[in-house]
């Protein structure tokens, strides 16, 4: 997936994804243009209901446009099986929700190691790269935790390692400080800013808050299901010095 | 983290409706079990009170002339040829002698008897109520009835055990007592031991002369049954084909009839074996019924995990690992619910079969069948739940909240 630069790692054209039936038929997505290099951090942007998560989920796959084409590393989406597109979800892409969305009845590191679970990596590898990711985090300490136990800061950052574990080319987030007091929002910010820094991770970040899309490099802005706006981020938030103690 | 611990981790987060899914399953599998244990516990007591001296005997009985032409016209379908007291019997203590003159290596004991029709009782003018029989020693034999006190000889009555009893309540040993057989006085010359076989209970309420006694007190000249028994399983159909010979000559007529316990036991058994699967056949209903309920419960585990089934498709889940896991927790739930069913049925079947006096221990079918039961149901009824969790679109169920 390292292949050619010119290569664009998502590319859209005219994205369209309709909502319910005939008369009734709202349009979430009216025809989305955009391409999203490797190594980039963006934002998308826009008020509720302006289509941002709806086009989220359909680069991550968990959802199929109504019409349009999607590339991602130039391979056809709408050609791929229900399994592959499965399997590029667990490998290549990494989520991080609103929500956090950790299993409750799994413990810190085994919530890290699921997604190599699905993508049948073996127990050893499985273990090593859960370690590894939950130290990138700064939580190697509350790997048996259950989620239950961890503040939501901590769980966000759980979240996170659990996205980046099996090296993923890209990360996805949808509002992943909306849950979080502002300490630790912007903890979960630094690290997003490392991991694109240190990685070349791509990052593309939903959100509606201007503060958490200065820490992108571009903000591309929706409205109605249209991009009403594309550029660069001029007064970008620098990385911060990244937390070692939890909030 | 395979299917299996998923499925075990989510049954036990949910214990108490899991209990309680699982109990349909339970109820079904305890009483399909449970009936098929006492089904093949009843006839194995039968066949055992047949063949404790081997399903050996044949009877001979009166029966109307030319049975086998005129009884298989019959417009109600052929009924019995049994005597039930209508039918004027033909046997005579010749026919019995005659089958006895064979001296064929086949047949053991013949035993003729009459039921005589007179009063017996311990004075000259009371009646008792129990019954007397002529017959003569080969019948203790052939039926397996042991003596208490004294022998059967040729001038004196024999007891039945409860017969002893009702008729001299106060004596230990009632030989050398005198009985009443209508007007003639006979001397008690022995007591018979209680018997206790399905078959030969008859005789405990019963007294016993000798047939030619017998025959003169009542003023009879026929006898009402012959007894014969085989001199072992194998040999009861060369016992039946030689007294038939000989009896077919004596009564060209064809009046009388023959039936061999075997054909008894056959009768018994096919009859045990359909109450059986009628009633398991009942039975099963409730395990579909179960199977429903499990259905169900799945069908609402689903919906509740919509959230959940989002996550891990989002994490890279096929269709075929959701599927997998919610198909496993249905066979799971069911195969949970099938060995506590069996459990129960063996802890029943023990108990009853105590109180009924036979073992009704768990045959292996009714166990395999049990547990392939299960198996089956809850693959069925967890198709529909399972599939609809891993069709789900990954993004419709993260978006439930």
């Amino acid at each position: 997936m390292n292949g050619d630069v010119g290569i664009p790692l998502i590319q859209t054209h005219q994205l369209q994804r309709n909502y319910g039936r005939g008369d009734a038929t709202v349009a979430g997505l009216a025809g989305i243009d955009l391409a999203i290099h490797r190594g980039e951090m963006v934002a998308l942007m826009g008020p509720s209901g302006s289509g941002k998560s709806t086009l989220m989920q359909i680069l991550g796959l968990l959802d199929r446009p109504t019409s349009g084409n999607y590339r991602l590393s130039g391979s056809d989406i709408s050609t791929l099986s229900g399994s592959q597109q499965a399997e590029l979800r667990g490998r290549r892409i990494g989520f991080v929700f609103q929500g956090i969305h950790l299993l409750p009845r799994l413990s810190a590191i085994q919530n890290v190691e699921l997604p190599m679970v699905y993508a049948r990596f073996s127990a050893s590898e499985r273990k090593a790269l859960a370690r590894q990711s939950l130290a990138r985090v700064g939580l190697s300490h509350l790997a048996n935790r259950r989620p239950t136990q961890l503040s939501g800061g901590q769980a966000q950052r759980i979240a996170i390692a659990r996205a980046v574990a099996p090296g993923p080319d890209l990360l996805l987030a949808d509002e992943p400080t909306g849950a979080l007091d502002r300490a630790s929002g912007r903890a979960v910010l630094a690290l997003f800013q490392h991991l694109n820094a240190d990685l070349g991770l791509t990052i593309v970040l939903v959100t509606h808050d201007s503060f958490v899309g200065r820490h992108a490099q571009r903000i591309v802005e929706l409205e109605d299901g249209r991009i009403v706006a594309d550029h660069l981020v001029e007064d970008r938030i620098p990385p911060e010095q990244l937390m070692e103690v939890d909030v | 983290m395979n299917a299996f611990t998923i499925a075990l981790d989510s049954i036990w987060a949910h214990r108490l409706r899991s209990a309680l899914t699982a109990l349909g399953i339970v109820i079904g599998v305890f009483a399909v079990v449970t009936l098929t244990s006492l089904g093949s516990g009843v006839k194995s007591y039968v066949t055992g009170q047949f063949s404790s001296f081997g399903a050996t005997l044949i009877t001979i009985s009166p029966s109307l002339p030319s049975a086998h032409d005129k009884i298989a016209h019959h417009p109600f379908g052929g009924g019995p040829k049994q005597n039930f007291g209508n039918i004027p019997s033909t046997l005579t203590l010749g026919d019995a002698t005659a089958i006895n003159a064979l001296h064929s290596p086949a047949i053991a004991h013949v035993a003729p008897v009459v039921l005589l029709p007179i009063t017996v009782s311990t004075s000259s003018v009371g009646s008792s109520g129990i019954s007397a029989t002529g017959t003569t020693d080969q019948y203790f034999s052939a039926e397996q009835l042991t003596f208490l006190h004294g022998t059967f000889d040729d001038h004196g009555v024999v007891l039945g055990a409860s017969a002893a009893h009702t008729l001299f309540p106060r004596v230990k040993n009632p030989i050398g007592q005198t009985l009443y057989l209508g007007r003639s006085a006979l001397t008690v010359t022995g007591v018979l031991s209680s018997a206790s076989g399905l078959l030969s209970k008859a005789a405990n309420a019963s007294v016993f002369v000798p047939i030619t006694t017998g025959l003169q007190i009542a003023h009879l000249h026929t006898i009402s049954e012959i007894i014969v028994q085989a001199s072992g399983n194998s040999q009861v159909n060369t016992a039946d084909n030689a007294l038939t010979t000989v009896l077919s000559r004596r009564h060209p007529s064809g009046d009388f009839s023959v039936t061999k316990d075997t054909q008894i036991l056959t009768t018994i058994n096919n009859t045990l074996a359909t109450i059986t699967t009628f009633l398991s056949g009942l039975a099963a209903i409730s395990l579909l019924v179960g199977g429903i309920g499990i259905m169900n419960i799945m069908l609402v585990t689903v919906t509740e995990r919509f959230r959940e089934i989002g996550i891990r498709k989002a994490l890279g889940a096929r269709d075929s690992d959701i599927l997998l896991q919610f198909l496993t927790e249905s066979v799971l739930l069911s195969l949970l619910g099938g060995t506590i069913g069996i459990v129960l049925s063996a802890i029943a079947s023990g108990v009853i079969g105590q109180l009924a006096g036979f073992s009704a221990g768990l045959t292996i079918t009714a166990v395999a069948l049990a547990v392939g039961f299960s198996l089956f149901v809850g693959m069925v009824f967890g198709v529909i739940p399972a599939l609809r969790a891993a069709r789900l679109m990954p993004a419709e169920a993260l978006r439930t909240e």
